[in-house]
């Protein structure tokens, strides 16, 4: 009995304590406590792919460039640089004094290291993007704050990948960079100091007093993890957290919440119906033309997105620099309708589907079944195409099921969307070369002679207005062919404390999710932010 | 000592590695045959989707993902064999630090609501068995077959709904406030604040195990002589219950709870989970999610050799105390 007595005290002295209020300490205005739904697997910045990757790059390091919140190059280790006028040869010229976190001078050969480790491409499996680095043909230190690189093609978009973080060559020399700690504990260049990481708990940072640039004024800034939503909403609106990500159709959750503001931050993550050209019906250009006249774009933003974000009618927003207002296309059932008939589409069996040739307008989507926004999108997709007689069946599959050739080879609800340079997955997803790749670009199969020009012409041109005609002709032409049936772009939703000043949303990549992680989010420039 | 009793302990020990290959044979299997592709679960769909077929070709050489499963498997056999359980692709780290390091949140959640668990099972199944058949009996039986055949993660979500989001009286995830205190004694209190909702579902759902063999085994112990015998002394029900019948129930009650053990890690996967406490069971889920066969077979292993000593201990207490089992 004894054992069972003190097991009682026991259970009514945690109680006891538990009911105690928690004293906690908190100098406010220089703690800012972010709640990220997801936890890096490590701290390695050059774990992604895609051309602007590296403009948002933990705040441990930092890369001869940043960028801006309109996504163009800004100095940071380089002070200035020089392209040469063919578009081959980039010169930087880099600050001075810079250190290390751990006290050791920064040198120009940290920045050769770095990017030989990619070049190289030894270390794939560490750093996916390695072979982009290979258009790079010659790197030159011309003196210990001066370096030149010069590469084999001239390509305008490689600007975005001198934003590159750089790491310590006097660490990671000779390391297993697969199996090394360092990715655990890094070592930068940047505006925060790595301080610790419990992992599954979370992951703080000090502000660097020797930093090169201004001075962070939040001195900590810590990273909890919160996979689930509503505890991450319970924290902002306790106040013990500043920022948080939200699902777009949660931005009710938080209204009228006291001292928290929504912000919805648009986003270049753009969906689309992806129809497989060179397959029957998709193969008639009238077929595509209708079924993108047949959906309710409107509709599908406003019931299964919250009216978070803008209808799509190209693979640019509205804000791009090089959108072409030309394209916009209303919803048209008639003129769908019509389109139709132009095919030869005639329901002559009167079962209600329309039918060409003996055979029935009607096809598969597949849908990825754990995302629930897509499988929404595909069941608004059938109810209107239904309304043109058109039959779509719809089959759920897992993305463990679906790889590239699943996804290239079916209708299915498609996102990408980079608000990079133009030429970051649109020469890719709409050039004939990629087609019947092993690999996800191109999954429509699209083939135009013109496009395909067009866009090695983007890439090489240096002259911003003749490069914005290319890409608004890219777009005429793709809202004619319409190889995919755009829909929209989503938004990102975050809540963020009021007392937070400095946030300048800009353009996000496709890919981030909805519960927000270290990178690619509204707190990109968190080193200028402010509390009150 | 005892000849056979060391004889029964040989035996059982020996046991042990073959059983330990089988299952690590079919962990094996079950992890290969799934069809989660590891390149994508290593990189992330969005990054993958964004490469080469040559710079995956690459990563899956360099990952030694490219290599057929039986020498995959071996080289792995080799590797614990030497103490090295491989590295976790997710988490970047060798697989027996990840383990260790996530290993301690696990023991401190499942042993509080272990022996939560086993003390509310307890008092209730004395409750029930002293007053056998009346009215709170069958009240209490009742309870304990409801909750029982509730899944753990609804209990969970029912209790968060309740305690944390309309009371608001516990932290419905994590293990310490994101504003954590410094100071070790309200470190302390913190870290019990945020263990009382997922110890208490643990232990609210295991409670009818023990509830069950309790009372069976107290309505059983009533009609033996020697409770007859006390019965005649002329104590009073409860002094027959608390000082006789339990006592002759405690032993085997402590059995099993070495043999639930396995009850009580699957439990915790559940409930690691949904409140985000970073132990085993949400390192389990994290890993399956994400194909890291190293750190699956890591952790199967793991509480593999865990239940196998469970019941070892289980086994040997028996032993001990009943010599007719040794000679099984």
């Amino acid at each position: 009995m004894k054992t069972i007595n003190f097991l009682v005290a026991v259970v009514l002295i945690a109680l006891f304590m538990a009911t105690l209020p928690l004293a906690v300490a908190e100098d406010a205005g220089k703690m800012l406590n972010i709640a990220l739904g997801k936890e890096p697997d490590d701290l390695n910045p050059i774990a992604g792919t895609g051309h602007g990757e590296f403009y948002d790059v933990i705040k441990v390091y930092s890369g001869l460039l940043k960028s801006d919140d309109k996504l163009q190059a800004a100095p940071d280790i380089a002070e200035s640089w020089d392209i040469s006028p063919d578009g081959r040869t980039y010169t930087f010229h880099l600050r001075e004094g810079i250190k290390w976190h751990d006290g050791t001078a920064f040198t120009a050969d940290d920045i050769l290291f770095t990017y030989e480790l990619l070049r190289s491409g030894e270390w794939t499996s560490v750093f996916p993007a390695s072979s982009e680095y290979e258009a790079i043909k010659d790197i030159s230190i011309l003196d210990p704050h001066t370096v030149t690189f010069t590469l084999n093609d001239p390509i305008v978009a490689f600007i975005e990948r001198f934003s590159l973080p750089i790491l310590p060559r006097h660490i990671l020399e000779g390391q297993d960079l697969l199996k090394t700690d360092f990715w655990q504990e890094p070592i930068g260049t940047g505006p925060y100091k790595f301080v610790s990481w419990n992992k599954g708990e979370d992951l703080t940072f000090q502000s660097n007093p020797d930093f090169y640039g201004e001075a962070p004024r939040i001195g900590t800034l810590k990273y909890v993890f919160v996979p689930d939503e509503s505890a991450r909403i319970n924290l902002l609106k306790s106040g013990e957290v500043d920022a948080i990500k939200i699902d777009l159709r949660s931005t009710e959750s938080l209204k009228g919440a006291n001292g928290v503001t929504v912000n919805s931050a648009p986003s270049a993550n753009w969906y689309a119906l992806n129809m497989p050209n060179r397959m029957w019906p998709f193969n008639m250009r009238e077929v595509r033309q209708a079924i993108s006249y047949a959906i309710d774009k409107q509709q599908i933003l406003d019931t299964i997105f919250n009216g978070q974000g803008e209808i799509s009618y190209g693979p640019f927003r509205q804000e791009d620099w090089i959108y072409n207002p030309d394209i916009v296309a209303a919803f048209d059932p008639e003129r769908a309708k019509s389109l139709l008939a132009d095919a030869g589409f005639k329901d002559t069996d009167g079962d209600g589907i329309l039918d060409k040739d003996g055979k029935s307008l009607e096809f598969e989507l597949v849908y990825p079944s754990d995302n629930s926004e897509r499988k929404d999108i595909s069941i608004a997709i059938k109810t209107d195409l239904a309304k043109m007689g058109i039959n779509m069946e719809l089959v759920g599959k897992s993305w463990d099921e679906i790889s590239y050739d699943v996804f290239r080879d079916n209708v299915i609800i498609m996102a990408w969307g980079s608000p990079f340079d133009p030429d970051d997955q649109n020469y890719q997803n709409w050039n004939s070369k990629f087609i019947g790749k092993e690999s996800w670009w191109n999954a429509a199969s699209y083939s135009n002679p013109e496009v395909d020009g067009l866009l090695e012409e983007g890439r090489t041109t240096f002259d911003k207005e003749k490069r914005k005609e290319i890409y608004q002709k890219l777009q005429s032409i793709l809202a004619e062919d319409q190889p995919v049936a755009f829909l929209i772009f989503s938004n990102y939703v975050y809540g963020l404390s009021d007392r937070i000043t400095g946030i300048k949303p800009r353009n996000a990549p496709h890919g981030q999710g909805n519960n927000g992680g270290i990178t690619g989010e509204i707190w990109w420039n968190v080193e200028e932010w402010q509390k009150e | 000592m005892d000849r056979s009793l060391v004889r029964y302990a040989t035996k059982r020990i020996m046991q042990i590695p073959p059983l330990l290959l089988g299952i690590s044979i079919l962990t094996f299997l079950i992890f290969y045959l799934s069809p989660v592709n590891p390149t994508v679960a290593y990189l992330g769909l969005v990054t993958v989707q964004k490469m080469s077929p040559e710079d995956l070709d690459r990563v899956e050489e360099q990952l030694g993902l490219n290599q057929p499963a039986h020498v995959r498997y071996i080289g792995w056999l080799e590797r614990i064999a030497h103490g090295d359980w491989g590295y976790s692709h997710i988490k970047k780290r060798p697989v027996l630090d990840v383990i260790m390091e996530r290993f301690p949140a696990t023991l401190l959640l499942t042993i509080t609501g272990y022996s939560l668990s086993a003390l509310l099972g307890m008092m209730l199944g004395v409750i029930s068995s002293v007053r056998a058949g009346s009215r709170i009996d069958s009240i209490l039986n009742g309870l304990n077959y409801i909750i029982y055949s509730t899944p753990t993660f609804l209990l969970a979500l029912l209790a968060m709904l309740v305690f944390s989001v309309w009371l608001g009286w516990l932290p419905s995830s994590r293990m310490l406030s994101v504003n954590a205190p410094t100071s070790s004694w309200l470190l302390m209190q913190d870290r019990i604040h945020h263990l009382i909702l997922p110890a208490s579902v643990l232990a609210v759902g295991h409670m009818a195990v023990f509830y069950t063999y309790i009372r069976s085994s107290i309505i059983e112990a009533m009609q033996e002589d020697y409770i007859i015998t006390a019965r005649a002394k002329g104590l009073n029900e409860v002094e027959v219950v608390l000082g006789h019948a339990i006592r002759n129930s405690l032993l085997p009650f402590i059995t099993q709870m070495g043999l639930s053990v396995p009850l009580l890690i699957g439990g915790s996967v559940v409930v690691e989970s949904i409140f985000a406490w970073p132990g085993i069971g949400k390192l389990t889920y994290d890993a399956a999610l994400r194909a890291d066969y190293m750190l699956l077979m890591g952790i199967t292993l793991f509480s593999s050799l865990l239940v196998i000593l469970g019941n070892l201990l289980a086994d040997m207490a028996c032993a001990l105390t009943d010599p007719r089992v040794r000679y099984d």
